[in-house]
C-alpha cells in the first residue's frame, strides 16, 4: 500500500451512531459493518484530506505507548475497508 | 371454482382453484387444502381475480401449483409440500412488491396486541420456537415474514407453521391435534388450530421486543440483551426488500432498533428453556409499552 494515498468514504455509504457504536451500511453490496476501535478511528480520519501516513502520525501522537503496532493496524484496517468497498482513493478530479 | 384474495401493502394476490364442473373431487380437495393454507392469513373469498394469480389443482394424485406472474410451475405429491410452495409464492410476491413497509425474514407472535418479533435466517430454529410460543399461549402472526412500518406496526403472513421433517419429532409433544398436520417432504404444515392456538392477522400489532434465536442441540439456554449495534447488524441481515427502499431502509431500521429492546436467545431444545420462560417473555412485552 502506498502510504501517501488519500482515501475518502464511498459516496453511498450510510453511517449511524448506535449509542456510541458506529454502524456503516453499504448499499452497493448490502452489507453492514460494525466499526469499533481502530476501524472507527480510521473511518473518521479518511476524510479526503489525510493520507495513510497522516493517519499513522495522528494516531501515534494520540497513542504514543502503542507506536510499534499502529502502522500495521491502520494499514490493515484501510485494506479491509477498501475490500468492503466503503473507502475509495481520492481521485484527481476530487 | 373458488378464489381467495390476500392483500397487504398495496400487493394483491389471488389464489384460484379450477371449476368444479365434472371435476368436483379435484376442486373439492384443492379448496379444502387451500382453506388450511390460508385459513389464518386473512384471505378474503372473492369473485374476480385481482393482482398476481396463483392457481392450484389436484389431479391424479398430484398437486399442481402455477404462479402465472413468474411462470413457475410445480407438481407436488404431498399436501404439506403444496402448502409450503403456495405460501412461499405468497411470501415471495409480498416481499418483492410491498410498498411503504419493511419486509423482514422473521417470525412473530403477540401478547395483548403487542408483538414479539423473532428475526432469523433458515436453520436458526425460528419456526420450532414459534410453535413452542403458540403452544404456550401467544397469538400467532407468522413464522416467516413480517411487514413493519415506521410507526413500528406489524402485520404477519400467517401461513401454517412450516416444520422441516427432521424437526417434527421435537414438536410432537406440543400438538393437541396431530392429525391436522399436513405432511411433506420439504416441510410439514402445522395449522395453528393443531396447537390449540389462535392467530390474529387482521390487526396491526405494536412492536414490543425482538429476540434473535439460535438453536444448537444441547447448547443450553442463554438470553442476553443486545446492544443497538449488535441488533442492527443482525436485523439488516434479515431485511428482504431493502433494495426497494430509499437508503435500503437502513436509517429507518436503526430508528426502530433504538426504540426496541433486543435479545439473543441460544437454546438447545425446549426442555432447556426455563419453566417460566413464556412468562418472562410476556413480562418483557408488557414492560415495553410506549
Amino acid at each position: 500500500m502506498d502510504n501517501s494515498t488519500i482515501y475518502q468514504h464511498s459516496p453511498d455509504c450510510l453511517l449511524e451512531d448506535m449509542d456510541g457504536d458506529l454502524l456503516l451500511y453499504n448499499p452497493s453490496n448490502a452489507t453492514t459493518l460494525h466499526l469499533n476501535g481502530p476501524s472507527a478511528i480510521v473511518w473518521e480520519l479518511c476524510d479526503g484530506k489525510n493520507s495513510v501516513k497522516d493517519m499513522i502520525d495522528i494516531v501515534k501522537e494520540a497513542y504514543p505507548e502503542q507506536q510499534e503496532q499502529i502502522e500495521d493496524d491502520i494499514v490493515n484496517v484501510v485494506k479491509d475497508l477498501l475490500e468492503r468497498k466503503v473507502l475509495e482513493p481520492l481521485s484527481a478530479e476530487s | 371454482m373458488a378464489r381467495w384474495l390476500i392483500e397487504r401493502a398495496e400487493v394483491q394476490i389471488t389464489v384460484k382453484t379450477p371449476s368444479g364442473k365434472g371435476k368436483s373431487s379435484k376442486s373439492k380437495e384443492a379448496n379444502e387444502l387451500i382453506e388450511i393454507a390460508l385459513g389464518s392469513m386473512q384471505a378474503e373469498r372473492v369473485k374476480k381475480t385481482r393482482g398476481i394469480k396463483l392457481t392450484v389443482k389436484h389431479d391424479e394424485g398430484q398437486w399442481h401449483l402455477n404462479d402465472h406472474k413468474t411462470k413457475l410451475k410445480r407438481k407436488l405429491n404431498q399436501p404439506g409440500d403444496l402448502i409450503y410452495h403456495l405460501t412461499d409464492r405468497i411470501v415471495y410476491h409480498l416481499a418483492n412488491s410491498a410498498q411503504g413497509v419493511h419486509c423482514l425474514h422473521a417470525a412473530s407472535v403477540s401478547f395483548e396486541g403487542r408483538a414479539l418479533v423473532i428475526p432469523a435466517n433458515s436453520g436458526a430454529g425460528k419456526s420450532s420456537f414459534t410453535t413452542w410460543l403458540v403452544a404456550n399461549g401467544f397469538d400467532y402472526l407468522t413464522d416467516e415474514l413480517i411487514l413493519i412500518d415506521t410507526k413500528r406496526q406489524i402485520q404477519g403472513v400467517a401461513r401454517p407453521i412450516q416444520i422441516k421433517p427432521h424437526g417434527i419429532d421435537a414438536i410432537q409433544s406440543l400438538l393437541q391435534e396431530p392429525d391436522q398436520v399436513q405432511p411433506g417432504k420439504l416441510a410439514n404444515a402445522v395449522p395453528i388450530s393443531s396447537l390449540g392456538g389462535s392467530a390474529s392477522p387482521h390487526i396491526k400489532h405494536d412492536l414490543a421486543v425482538m429476540v434473535f434465536p439460535k438453536y444448537k442441540a444441547d447448547s443450553g439456554f442463554e438470553l442476553v440483551k443486545l446492544s443497538g449495534a449488535e441488533a442492527g447488524m443482525a436485523l439488516m441481515g434479515n431485511h428482504v426488500n431493502a433494495r426497494n427502499l430509499e437508503g435500503h431502509g437502513f436509517r429507518e431500521m436503526m430508528a426502530i432498533i433504538r426504540q426496541t429492546p433486543c435479545y439473543s436467545l441460544n437454546y438447545g431444545g425446549f426442555d432447556e428453556l426455563p419453566d417460566d420462560f413464556a412468562q418472562q417473555l410476556r413480562n418483557l412485552i408488557s414492560e415495553n409499552k410506549q
